[in-house]
């Protein structure tokens, strides 16, 4: 009996808000029986926060006294964005003490290159990126200009959300090293989010 | 004979008596000046061990160098202790006529280095930030002048410092969203 008298009440309540409800919506959003309702969506976008890492040195050896002088190991760069980014290369200048100057790629044939005197190998090289992993892209950087920092994107790596892109130095260079020198450049980079 | 030729004769024979002890006398200096040159040559001294020409280790083998395995793992673990992370919001905000920026920019704490930035506007700095340690961050930066328009894009630029010296620089491109 007490149970027959609950399920009457429950039954009595649901009724009553499917009715009530339908009147409240009904007098909201008056509906159109052609066309149907039409309901205001609002969302909201916070801006994406940029989290890239990667090294701020890239190490390069050279061993004129090797068949193969230049050896890099590839630099881990990782995107922890939740969106692509693009990895733009600015440029490479040499730091303060370092006599060998970054010149374009193309300035010399390969053959030429490896063929540099003492003076021209220890004032010119040519430095640059290159993918390890995923497309293979080389960006060369320009050749420095004093007193100018670089900020002109020469190429880009694209970084694809929440991951992770491996990259290595590249050059070109003379083998006629007559002393053993320590050579410091400076990387610039720029990260943005991708366009399109 | 006179009295007088006796006597030339005698003075003549004296004369090359003399000259001849003069002569013998400048043969044997000659003798022994030369035998004093000739001394280092002498088979006698020859048979003396010879001074070494310098001091030092003198080794067997081809001249060692690092292997490129090793090369590699060194230029690995340099590169290696050098990640650093950027932090940044990808919008700024700005009231229109105001210097103050809004922006969110961190060094975060996974950064072992410290950094300061800069805020570009077509390649004039409007603001460089005092600097920053790791799990440090800023959220305004007054600029030098106002932007105009709506939408300004701005660069971010991480200056890596160790030991006073800037040692990376990273930029990251941004909005700049004029609330009126």
């Amino acid at each position: 009996m007490r149970t027959s008298f609950s399920k009457k009440i429950v039954s009595a309540a649901l009724l009553m808000s499917l009715v009530f409800g339908s009147a409240v919506a009904s007098a909201d959003q008056p509906i159109d029986p052609d066309n149907g309702s039409t309901v205001d969506v609002v969302g909201t976008a916070s801006a994406t926060t940029i989290v890239v890492t990667m090294p701020t040195v890239l190490s390069f050896a050279i061993n004129p006294n090797n068949v193969k002088p230049f050896t890099s190991v590839p630099a881990t760069v990782v995107n922890s964005t939740y969106a692509p980014v693009d990895l733009q290369i600015l440029g490479i200048t040499s730091a303060s003490g370092t006599d060998t100057k970054v010149v374009d790629a193309a300035s010399h044939t390969d053959q030429e290159w490896s063929a540099l005197g003492r003076s021209a190998t220890t004032s010119q090289i040519a430095l640059g990126l290159e993918s390890v992993s995923g497309t293979p892209i080389t960006v060369w950087s320009p050749a420095e200009i004093e007193g100018v920092t670089p900020s002109v994107s020469a190429g880009t790596f694209p970084l694809e959300p929440n991951s992770s892109e491996e990259i290595q130095v590249v050059a070109k260079h003379g083998n006629a090293w007559d002393v053993a020198k320590t050579l410091n450049y400076k990387l610039y980079v720029r990260v943005a989010l991708t366009e399109g | 004979m006179s009295e007088n030729e006796r006597n030339r004769q005698k003075n003549s024979r004296n004369r090359n008596r003399w000259i001849g002890i003069g002569a013998i006398l400048v043969i044997a200096v000659l003798f022994i000046f030369l035998r004093s040159c000739n001394h280092d040559s002498d088979p006698v001294d020859k048979k003396k061990p010879v001074p070494l020409p310098g001091g030092g280790e003198v080794l067997d083998g081809d001249l060692p160098h690092m292997s490129d395995d090793a090369i590699r793992d060194y230029l690995k673990q340099k590169q290696d202790a050098s990640m650093f992370t950027v932090t940044v919001n990808s919008e700024a905000t700005i009231q229109k006529g105001s210097k103050t920026l809004h922006l969110m920019v961190a060094n975060p704490e996974r950064n072992s280095l410290e950094c300061y930035v800069e805020v570009i506007h077509k390649g004039e700095t409007l603001y460089t930030s005092p600097l920053m340690k790791p799990k440090q961050y800023i959220q305004k930066a007054e600029l030098s002048k106002p932007l105009e328009g709506d939408k300004n894009k701005l660069i971010v630029r991480y200056n890596i410092v160790y030991q006073g010296e800037i040692v990376g620089v990273q930029e990251t491109e941004i909005m700049a969203v004029t609330k009126s």
